[in-house]
């Protein structure tokens, strides 16, 4: 199957299953964030699910769009959720270029998916990208109301500007790690049932 | 879950209509903290689902939503009063996301237990939405309850088998729990693709459909208001 060739309904079925998938799992482990450092915590282990996920997901991954469209899709969800408009871009942007390294090699082969589902975790720096630069002023003030004091003072020490780029990258790397044992599960548990 | 037959009696809007209401209370709520009036605007919003809901005839759920809502509203209270430090600090935490979430996540509920599958698609399809987005989005919002179902179901059988975080097999939770979550939405994936096929789903032609979308006098008076309070939650 060549990967130009357009998405048809079985393909975008697919993108709204697994990405509905992708959210509930990521949904359940976001709950136990309410902990402070379990904020910080949760990033990596996050990714590392999910990157489960994304493996399954890209093995039935074939044409080009499909994972620029859970991007966007995953990013209206966190708009939804009261996240800034540039959140979605941000999941947008990420979901292209997973597409971009999985068509390469024409979505064959599994190096590029691990890589791809580490790609499109990055979706979650979107996500908390409220936490610093510009918007963080805005965002602290709001937490107080809420948080309490205690709460944002321990989530500011966490959290200077440079952590970003540290989450970027951990995020990354889990979400490759995650994607990697994902391989590992998808062939004990689906090649051999001759499902993925 | 959306709804599969059309409902009878209550106020019935035009999903577009819906959905700029939705875009309303999202930025009510979540925007709250920037503007001038944004204080009056927020209690306002928080109280939109709960009229929705009542004028559409799904009482219950407003109740429940209402008294849901004045508890935790009154536990956050509360909590400043009289309690310190960590346990303060959960509780109110705890309030702030309710508090917050509580209202969109009632307005979506709302949104999806009014409209049918095909009035969504009907409607996205006057907006010029391409099936792109609209169908995995349609996918999506029915599959959710779904997944919610399955997944107790299986932290039940794990249960049983004593794969829970206290019990002595927790090395195994990961794959034991995901591996099958995945596994019947896999099958799950596979019904709905045929189920689209047999529709007729792929066969390239506009997708038609019988249900009636169309602004009244209620939808026009609606989105005025809700236009308005978008503005005023961004006025300085």
């Amino acid at each position: 199957m060549k990967s130009t060739e357009k998405l048809n309904a079985r393909d975008l079925i697919n993108v709204g299953l697994y990405t509905a998938l992708y959210f509930v799992i990521q949904f359940m482990l976001a709950m136990t964030g309410f902990i402070p450092i379990m904020m910080v915590v949760m990033v990596p282990v996050n990714s590392f699910i999910g990157g489960i996920v994304w493996m399954l997901y890209f093995s039935k991954v074939k044409k080009f769009g499909m994972a620029t469209l859970s991007g966007i899709l995953i990013g209206i969800l966190i708009f939804l959720m009261g996240r800034p408009l540039m959140s979605l871009i941000i999941c947008a942007l990420v979901g292209l270029i997973a597409d971009l390294v999985m068509k390469r090699d024409e979505y064959r082969s599994k190096s590029s998916r691990t890589i791809a589902a580490g790609v499109l975790s990055l979706w979650s720096a979107g996500m908390s990208l409220p936490m610093f630069f510009g918007y963080r002023e805005n965002y602290m003030a709001s937490l107080v109301a809420g948080y309490g004091q205690e709460y944002v003072d321990t989530l500011s020490k966490l959290m200077p500007d440079w952590m970003f780029f540290v989450l970027i990258v951990a995020i990354f790397i889990f979400g490759v790690l995650g994607a990697r044992f994902g391989g590992k599960l998808l062939k004990k548990h689906f090649e051999r049932a001759g499902i993925a | 879950m959306f709804l599969s037959g059309e409902r009878r009696g209550g106020l019935k809007l035009d999903p577009r209509t819906k959905l700029i209401l939705f875009l309303a209370v999202i930025v009510g709520v979540f925007m709250n903290n920037s503007g001038k009036y944004t204080e009056y605007v927020f209690p306002v919003m928080c109280a939109v689902p709960v009229l929705m809901m009542a004028f559409s005839g799904l009482y219950k759920r407003a109740g429940t939503y209402t008294l849901v809502f004045i508890a935790f509203y009154m536990l956050q209270k509360w909590s400043l009063g009289h309690t310190s430090g960590i346990l303060r600090s959960f509780i109110s935490l705890n309030c702030y996301v309710v508090l917050r979430f509580f209202p969109t996540a009632m307005m979506g509920l709302y949104f999806m237990s009014t409209t049918t599958v095909s009035e969504f698609m009907a409607a996205m399809q006057r907006m010029r939405v391409t099936d792109k987005i609209t169908i995995p989005m349609a996918v999506m919002f029915r599959f959710f309850p779904t997944l919610m179902e399955e997944m107790r179901a299986i932290n039940d059988s794990m249960k049983m088998r004593g794969i829970t975080l206290g019990g002595n097999k927790a090395s195994q939770i990961l794959e034991y729990r995901i591996v099958p979550l995945m596994m019947c939405s896999v099958n799950i994936g596979e019904e709905l693709s045929q189920a689209a096929l047999t529709r007729g789903l792929e066969a390239g032609f506009k997708r038609t459909n019988c249900c009636r979308i169309g602004f009244g006098p209620a939808d026009y008076f609606i989105i005025l208001m809700s236009i308005a309070s978008i503005i005023l939650t961004g006025v300085k």
